[in-house]
């Protein structure tokens, strides 16, 4: 095992994790984010024993560039942000799917594998209410940087990700919207007695009934409102 | 008329103006805090009604199930017997037969309510020119007000050592309460000049006016409530705003004279109205439907308080307006997103409008009839209410264990971490093993989770959150390699303890699976070797010096990997700690217990394999070796390996892979 002083290897540490959180995370946030976002990862390639292995929230995501989709269905004001994260050097000499050439140590910390893991929140546009999040990821050695391609590409390659929304919003409109509506729903059966319709003074039954006898779904008004007819 | 006890009526129809403001619209209870605002802005009116809100499951610390099956009890026999048709209808009956004098009063009247303040004159302030005046309204107004209302005095006048001062009848009964309070080194008195019941009245004149403007203000207000009661609907539970300008109840009273329109009687009718209920959900069940066909809107911004009284609406008649584009909508914001009947039939937009379907659709996420067509089918709206909780969906655990490596691990864990952390770090730390901890002081905490937070004192010395940390040395002295540093690190931190992971597995979320390339702590492998990653999402009650808080999250990633030959088994690589405040977890529905086996491997052929595949790893055996090695422990991997560790030198050649990493 060749030596890296353990000074090298936490700044080296800090440093990747550190970009990784300071750009990824932007990545999610951006509306055109989605397509960059498998540029973090490993790449899939079945010659190659270094896999991608992707948990977002319970879901295993085979493939990063499938991550494009998720991004997708986030609504448009998405925000991620880290308030918290940490790292370890997990192996000084990390050597899976490297080059035969590459398997010396590298005293630089070049080849380290480094976990990081990130408390922050997330801010779905829709949800009212601010998420926590934890999210772990394994970086490792980007195999693929040549010196001519040194600098546009990323140093750092996520091989393992585990991502987890942490705290349950608890009671929301969106949740008892739907309560509601089932509710509604599951009424239908239990309201046989049905008075007439009373209107205003010298308002005529309106477009708004009208619609909703058409509408199967809003039961309390709809079985009402039929039943005179 | 309806009188029952519970939901009386406050105040009687004359209520004397100090009792003004303390009825439905008083937002702040004397002692209580701040005044309660759920998160709609719409106010929590008394004590009842925050005790409905909270048993109906918002804000309540429980977990998801019992916070949902409490108050709402949707389709429950309790709550359809109790808040069917019949008692929503009586609600609203009884609220308009009876009360709602003071709401709509300080809205639709210039007049207030008049407040004596005392103490001017022995202040600091007596010496300013205007005698302190003015910097004492500044200071009632600033500290009367909260953060969702800026009291606003109308009138003031000093008299004699007293300041005189006149304003709604809420903001009145904010300023009233800061009886009392020091102002420039004076203590203020403030009392209400214009009860009836107080014996001194020395402005007689403001007395009068008062007693007008308030039988004015009744009379409207009686007035209204009858054009409201004629227009309600309890079997259809739809409040029909169609026509106003028609009203022959609104004309009588001649709100429409000359150029007056529906924008000035349409926010005085919702104020009344929205004072008929105590609940939100009172009023979402009372009305469910609002027309406002045939009212010549050229924009919402003349209902704009349909808004904000109705909220929860979900149908909504525009028929026969003049709405010509989106913008007219403007005013109503983002309200209204739970629509899921809209019709604009009659309206300039459906003609001028090409892409009127699509934009409203947009505008409105979960709307399903757009002018009597079907634009989403139920089955849409459902999704979209789900994907608009969580973009990405909340699946179980992903546990992937090797061999239960991890399952193990974290039994043990748990219970060695709370009870013995030196056997624990005997078991599984040695020399290598890195351990670090973060505090996260900014984590949100779920919905109106306001419980206190013990003092993060304990920990925040060691964290090592890199968003603060940003020198090495202290980069480095908080990263703690091998058992002995990290024995003294858990020494000094607080004593916990984990709720029991068998009988208390929803407290937790556990997902693992196999992490390739750890060093070889044997040095053989020169590609490494495999282990596993962990992340371990819970709670724990700590022992601290406040009690009652006891409680905090945290998030705990472990790499476990095969340990070194003649050391333990299985050894930690890194143990990283995340601390929050404590919050909920976001469980999947149903709970799924990540114990459960199901979950951990699908099938039994799978894990032996896997299983297999480990020793191999380890050992360097061949697979049929290990398999045999695994079939004769009884598929435990631990004990296979130490059998292994016993006979190696036994074992014929062709045991082993021949050109087995070396």
């Amino acid at each position: 095992m060749t030596d890296i002083s353990e000074n090298t290897e936490v700044k080296v540490a800090v440093e990747a994790a550190e970009i990784f959180v300071n750009s990824y995370y932007k990545t999610w946030n951006k509306e055109s984010g989605g397509k960059e976002l498998s540029h973090f990862y490993v790449k899939v390639n079945p010659e190659s024993p270094l896999k991608p292995d992707i948990t977002i929230n319970g879901n295993i995501v085979e493939d990063p560039t499938d991550l494009e989709g998720l991004h997708r269905s986030q609504p448009s004001k998405t925000h991620y942000e880290v308030e918290a994260f940490d790292c370890q050097v997990v192996n000084t000499n990390f050597t899976v799917g490297a080059p035969e050439t590459l398997l010396e140590g590298n005293p630089a910390g070049k080849k380290m594998s480094i976990l990081v893991m990130v408390s922050g929140s997330v801010k779905y546009a829709d949800a009212e209410e601010t998420r926590g999040f934890v999210d772990n990821v394994l970086l490792v050695p980007n195999w693929d940087i040549t010196k001519k391609n040194e600098k546009e590409k990323k140093k750092w390659l996520v091989q393992s990700q585990t991502f987890r929304l942490k705290n349950q919003r608890s009671f929301d409109n969106t949740d008892h919207m739907l309560e509601d509506r089932n509710y509604a729903r599951s009424r239908e059966g239990s309201r046989k007695k049905l008075s007439v319709k009373k209107y205003g003074p010298g308002i005529p039954p309106n477009s708004l009934q009208e619609s909703i006898l058409l509408s199967k779904h809003h039961q309390p008004i709809c079985e009402v409102a039929r039943a005179p007819t | 008329m309806l009188q029952r006890a519970p939901v009386a009526p406050r105040g009687p129809r004359n209520a004397s103006p100090s009792v003004r403001g303390r009825g439905g619209i008083q937002k702040r209870s004397k002692a209580g805090g701040p005044g309660r605002v759920d998160r709609d802005g719409d106010l929590v009116m008394d004590a009842t009604a925050a005790g409905d809100k909270r048993r109906s499951g918002k804000g309540r610390l429980e977990g998801p199930a019992s916070s949902r099956g409490a108050g709402r009890g949707r389709g429950g026999p309790s709550r359809g017997a109790n808040f069917g048709a019949v008692k929503t209808q009586q609600a609203i009956i009884r609220g308009l037969e009876t009360r709602q004098a003071n709401v709509l009063e300080s809205r639709i009247t210039t007049g207030g309510t008049t407040l004596q303040i005392d103490g001017l004159s022995s202040s600091k302030a007596a010496s300013n020119p205007d005698g302190g005046v003015e910097s004492l309204l500044a200071f009632l107004e600033r500290k009367a007000s909260g953060p969702n209302r800026n009291v606003k005095i109308k009138k003031s006048h000093k008299k004699g050592d007293s300041v005189f001062v006149t304003a709604s009848s809420e903001d009145i009964a904010e300023i009233q309460k800061l009886d009392g309070f020091t102002f420039a080194g004076a203590t203020l008195g403030i009392q209400a000049r214009d009860s009836p019941s107080s014996a001194s009245r020395p402005d007689k004149f403001g007395d009068k006016r008062k007693d007008e403007v308030s039988s004015n203000a009744m009379e409207i207000k009686e007035r209204l409530k009858g054009v409201l009661a004629a227009r309600y609907n309890g079997d259809l539970k739809l409040l029909n705003l169609s026509a106003l300008a028609q009203d022959p109840g609104l004309k009588e009273m001649g709100v429409f004279d000359g150029n007056t329109t529906t924008s000035k009687i349409f926010p005085a009718l919702m104020v009344v109205c929205g004072g008929l209920f105590k609940t939100r959900q009172e009023k979402q069940d009372a009305i469910v439907s609002v027309t406002l066909a045939d009212n010549d809107l050229a924009d919402v911004s003349d209902v704009t308080a349909l808004a904000q009284t109705f909220p929860d609406l979900q149908h909504l008649d525009l028929s026969r307006n003049r709405l010509t584009q989106m913008s007219n909508f403007d005013a109503w914001g983002a309200k209204f997103r739970h629509l899921s009947t809209l019709i604009l039939t009659g309206n300039p937009i459906e003609t001028q409008l090409a892409t009127l379907k699509p934009d409203i659709m947009k505008k409105y996420p979960y709307l399903e009839i757009l002018n009597g067509i079907q634009i989403r089918t139920p089955e849409e709206v459902a999704a979209a209410l789900e994907t608009a909780k969580s973009p990405i969906p909340i699946a179980g655990p992903d546990f992937r264990d090797v061999g239960q490596v991890g399952e193990n691990f974290i039994r043990q864990f748990v219970v060695l971490y709370d009870t013995d952390r030196s056997a624990l770090l005997a078991n599984f730390y040695d020399a290598q093993s890195v351990h670090s901890l973060s505090v996260n002081q900014n984590a949100p905490r779920g919905h109106k989770n306001s419980a206190p937070i013990a003092p993060w004192a304990p920990y925040i010395k060691q964290s090592r959150n890199l968003v603060k940390i940003n020198n090495l040395p202290t980069q480095m002295t908080r990263l703690h390699r091998g058992s002995q540093a990290i024995q003294k690190l858990w020494s000094a931190l607080p004593a916990t303890r984990h709720p029991d992971i068998q009988t208390a597995g929803d407290k937790y979320l556990i997902e693992c699976h196999a992490l390739p390339g750890l060093a070889d702590p044997t040095g053989q492998s020169v590609r490494g070797v495999d282990g596993l990653i962990i992340t371990m999402h819970g709670e724990f009650e700590e022992q601290n010096e406040s009690p009652g808080i006891s409680l905090r999250s945290f998030s705990r990633t472990f790499v476990l990997g095969p340990g070194a030959s003649g050391a333990q088994p299985i050894r930690v690589v890194s143990d990283m700690l995340t601390l929050r405040a404590w919050g909920p977890l976001a469980l999947p529905k149903p709970p799924l217990n990540p114990q459960a086996n199901t979950t951990i491997i699908t099938t039994e052929q799978q894990k032996q394999e896997a299983m297999a595949m480990q020793l191999v790893e380890r050992t360097g055996m061949t697979p049929q070796y290990s398999a045999l090695c695994l079939t004769e422990t009884g598929w435990d991997l631990e004990k296979a390996f130490m059998a292994f560790t016993a006979n190696k030198d036994k074992l014929p050649a062709d045991a082993f892979i021949t050109n087995a990493a070396s």
